[in-house]
């Protein structure tokens, strides 16, 4: 009798076992770590703002606000005005994407494969970002990762519109 | 004598290579119809509507007995975005993008929306770089960043009519 009861108990928390474990290895309730990037950050210059958002399995930054939205030389809105095609130097700074197409390489914890553009320029860089306590780490290189220059992006809190 | 003799085979050799060349000598063009989504709500500024267009594009190939490998380049020729009538003056700008699981995101068109525009044609890109290969690589998307100029607490649809014109040879 004693050995059936123990047997009961036994099968009893296996079940529970099998239960909390298959509820922890549901992939669907796994985040990816690849999505701590995404949220609003200022760049260190304090000149504008970049939303960071995930579309498909890639992740990219779009410039939010801007400290100086209205270019001083035409009264206007600042638009891509040294963008490559003239057919585009149409297209306004606010809202544009300057990361692009970066993917999230677990192993070394760093977004990899893709670009940032300096508007105020009209260059492209290769790009690695790495993020440490809410800091982002962007680096910013043509061709060798270790000529480049990296600027510090903090994370925005911002509250929640009534 | 000699320079005539040479002059000819200067030709033939000529004619010889640029019949040789993989240039495509057929051009089609083919138009997607297609509504680009943002799911509300959607906050003042830059929003982004999106759709997948690489089944389009695959459909079209096959009705039209052409394969992958005969294609040389596609490129887009026009777009034209429709505004939906309670979204007349809240749409400012209009950046359409293409990009594909293993291809970069570029822009192929832009459009500054006047108020009241119901029809909105988008000017396209010069530049435009691997978009057969973003068309062909298993997903492929478009988005539109949409800047608005309001909060709106429905979804935001972009219909959007894209016309591309497809070199290939036979």
């Amino acid at each position: 009798m004693n050995n059936m009861k123990k047997s009961i108990t036994l099968v009893g928390l296996l079940a529970l076992l099998f239960t909390i474990s298959s509820f922890t290895s549901n992939p669907a309730s796994v985040q990816d770590g690849g999505d701590d990037i995404i949220g609003i950050w200022e760049p260190s210059n304090g000149k504008a703002r970049v939303k960071i958002e995930k579309i498909g399995s890639k992740y990219y930054g779009k410039i939010v606000w801007l400290r100086e939205p209205i270019d001083p030389a035409t009264s206007k809105p600042k638009v891509d005005k040294n963008n490559e095609d003239e057919k585009m130097r149409n297209v306004p700074l606010r809202g544009y994407r300057m990361l692009k197409d970066f993917t999230y390489d677990e192993a070394s914890k760093e977004w990899t494969d893709g670009t940032i553009y300096d508007p105020e320029s009209g260059s492209l860089y290769n790009c690695v970002i790495t993020m440490k306590d809410d800091v982002l780490n962007i680096r910013g290189y043509v061709g060798v990762k270790a000529l480049g220059r990296t600027d510090t992006w903090k994370r925005l809190k911002l509250k929640k519109k009534n | 004598m000699k320079l005539i003799q040479l002059t000819i085979l200067c030709f033939g050799l000529l004619s010889m290579m640029v019949s040789c060349s993989p240039e495509a000598n057929n051009s089609k063009e083919f138009s997607i119809d297609t509504v680009l989504t943002a799911s509300g709500p959607l906050f003042e500024g830059s929003n982004t509507c999106q759709a997948e267009i690489s089944s389009n594009i695959a459909e079209y190939i096959k009705e039209n007995g052409i394969s992958k490998e005969q294609i040389v380049d596609i490129t887009l020729k026009s777009a034209a975005a429709s505004i939906d009538t309670s979204n007349l003056n809240l749409v400012e700008s209009i950046n359409l993008q293409v990009f594909s699981d293993n291809f970069p995101m570029q822009n192929v068109a832009f459009a500054n929306v006047e108020e009241g525009s119901q029809i909105v044609q988008l000017e396209v890109a010069d530049v435009q770089e691997q978009l057969k290969a973003i068309l062909f690589d298993g997903k492929s998307y478009i988005i539109a960043d949409a800047t608005i100029k309001e909060d709106l607490d429905d979804d935001l649809n972009l219909p959007m009519n894209l016309n591309f014109s497809i070199n290939y040879h036979k």
